[in-house]
């Protein structure tokens, strides 16, 4: 027993080490306005919760258009996952990710000092996909059948409860399977009735196959804030203008990609040059993704629409997403997307 | 008694230099949360019933994998051993096998094998079985031909040779393997949970960093750290028991 308790702490003393080593060194608490980032004043590490895609073709185009370098930004894309990068956010490791509102008030709900300030995709991008043979084209179809769902967490996962919530499905009367990120694959051999995906990922796939399919849009049922631009309460009060120059940069590579699709697709090849390999599936990722990018209006490009923060707060608390009330309050605005026009 | 107390120690000291180094650097919880704040996660996941389902599949999936992965490697060992052809018409493949990133081959899995608790059995057990494959050849190849030449003038069976020479030979190898197989079996376990499970410590992982919940992790990394330990020291106890004879000569 005693060898037991020596080996264990000759195994907890490393990991310590290895997180004391490891874990970034924070400002204060209650940092100056002239605290210094970790990043140069003018070089941002863009950190994107995917891989290179044709998806974010409005940011490469705003580099390769010089829309950061006109507010005097360096901009590069960083490729990992939307939480880690919202702790580094919050850190002070990296001044903006992009990140989906749902992401957002999670993080709130854990202390993230994090802020939504200019929306990018208008919808949010979550869909429930099977093939028409399957027969689920509404909600309610798939009251008794099975789905499939990357896990029990993340967007798509939040995407489905917030389907569940919206149309009072009653869950237990279906089954959700985990299926890891093989939709497609699991809907082909037929192990699930219909999958939780992107909207441009499995669907486009199927598209690609020449599958007919049914798709439920999570959007059409409820509307939640989708992936935007962020940033920490330390940026917006240290550097107000730098924020407002990434917002003007971020919508002027969306507005770019709406009005010119051709070329912002192919000025995303030349930064995802595996795409270019495969040009036909890839235009199809990127034609899908359009929709979910075009505002209402012309001049609604980059606002949040404020009434669906305390609205999806409400329903992540009441879908067990997050544990106690969040206070919308101070977790989304549209000033800098003003100050940006 | 001393050890004991050493030991204690040594983790109190543990806790009390993540304590401080929180408390000098004010990390926030999220970032690294002090042992208190993971203590109180740890109450409230035991309490509610859901730490002790999670790590109750854990524990039975990296037992099926060890399970399967030590008799197959055992098996395929003996074979490898004894058969020169054998072992040169096989081994290359097991050797590409070992080369395969089974992180890379999981997410496959999940389409080849429906069920998930088997599904993560086999790839606990993949993990694990190439080191204790290994294991079982060196251990048997170990043997002294002089010895064999005792057991054949004795009129040994191939049976009363195994039995008598080659296990007793290649068993402290075999049972340094297994301690290792026991801890590559945890690791095999959370890979197979990180795709495509909905239950297990893995999983809890996954659930935790996607909810930005830290102590969550803590708790999960603990868990497994502890089922390690319990599987490694319960397999130094086998050792110790096993080995008497050696100890004694």
């Amino acid at each position: 027993m005693s060898k037991l308790f020596v080996r264990l702490s000759s195994f907890l003393v490393p990991i310590f080490l290895l997180v004391a080593c490891g874990v970034p060194s924070l400002p204060s608490s209650t940092p100056s306005p002239a605290a210094p980032m970790t990043e140069s004043a003018d070089a941002i590490q863009l950190g994107v919760g995917y891989v290179p895609s044709v998806q974010f073709a409005p940011l490469y185009a705003s580099i390769e258009k010089g829309y950061f370098a006109d507010e005097g930004l360096s901009v590069s894309l960083e490729y990992g996952y939307e939480t880690d990068f919202l702790k580094l956010l919050a850190a002070g490791k990296r001044a903006f990710v992009i990140a989906s509102g749902d992401q957002v008030i999670l993080g709130r709900a854990q202390g993230l000092p994090v802020t939504y300030v200019a929306e990018w995709y208008t919808k949010y991008p979550v869909v429930i996909f099977s093939p028409v043979e399957n027969g689920v084209a509404t909600p309610q179809d798939l009251v008794g059948r099975t789905v499939g769902i990357p896990g029990l967490y993340g967007t798509s996962y939040v995407g489905w409860k917030a389907l569940v919530y919206a149309t009072h499905l009653p869950e237990e009367q279906i089954t959700l399977k985990t299926v890891g990120f093989n939709q497609t694959a699991v809907l082909q051999e037929g192990l699930v009735d219909a999958a939780v995906d992107y909207a441009a990922n499995g669907p486009v796939q199927f598209q690609m196959q020449k599958i007919p399919t049914n798709l439920i849009v999570v959007d059409d049922y409820m509307h939640l804030p989708s992936n935007g631009l962020v940033t920490s309460k330390q940026v917006i009060d240290s550097e107000p203008d730098r924020v407002t120059g990434m917002v003007r940069a971020m919508l002027r590579g969306v507005a770019y990609t709406l009005e010119h699709p051709n070329d912002a697709f192919q000025i995303s090849l030349k930064y995802v040059p595996e795409a270019a390999q495969d040009v036909k599936t890839n235009r199809a990722i990127f034609d899908a993704s359009l929709p979910y990018w075009t505002p209402a209006a012309a001049d609604a490009l980059g606002f949040t629409d404020p009434a669906i923060w305390p609205a999806t707060a409400q329903f992540m608390q009441q879908a067990g997403l997050v544990d106690q009330t969040v206070a919308t309050d101070a977790i989304w605005t549209n000033e800098f997307v003003e100050k940006a026009r | 008694m001393a050890r004991l107390v050493l030991g204690v120690t040594s983790i109190l000291l543990f806790f009390f230099l993540w304590n401080a180094l929180v408390r000098w650097q004010d990390y926030p919880t999220f970032i690294l949360p002090a042992p208190a704040d993971v203590w109180s996660r740890f109450l409230l996941a035991l309490t509610d019933g859901s730490l002790l389902r999670h790590a109750g599949i854990t524990l039975v999936e990296i037992l099926g994998g060890l399970l399967l992965g030590v008799t197959v490697a055992m098996l395929l060992g003996y074979l490898l051993a004894k058969s020169p052809l054998l072992d040169q018409l096989i081994s290359p493949y097991i050797v590409a096998l070992q080369s395969f990133p089974v992180v890379a081959l999981a997410p496959l899995l999940v389409i080849w094998i429906h069920h998930p608790l088997l599904r993560t059995i086999i790839i606990a057990a993949l993990v694990l079985f190439f080191p204790v494959l290994v294991s079982v050849i060196v251990g048997l190849r170990s043997v002294e031909p002089e010895l064999r030449a005792v057991m054949r003038s004795l009129q040994a069976t191939r049976w009363q040779t195994f039995i008598k020479l080659e296990i007793p030979f290649a068993l402290p190898v075999f049972l340094g393997a297994l301690k290792i197989g026991a801890t590559l079996a945890v690791i095999g376990a959370v890979i197979g949970e990180f795709v495509g499970a909905d239950r297990g410590l893995g999983f809890l992982i996954n659930l935790s960093q996607g909810m930005l919940d830290t102590p969550l992790m803590f708790v999960a990394l603990f868990s497994l750290v502890i089922i390690a330990l319990s599987l490694y020291g319960l397999v130094s106890l086998l050792e110790y028991r096993l080995l008497a004879w050696k100890r004694a000569t």
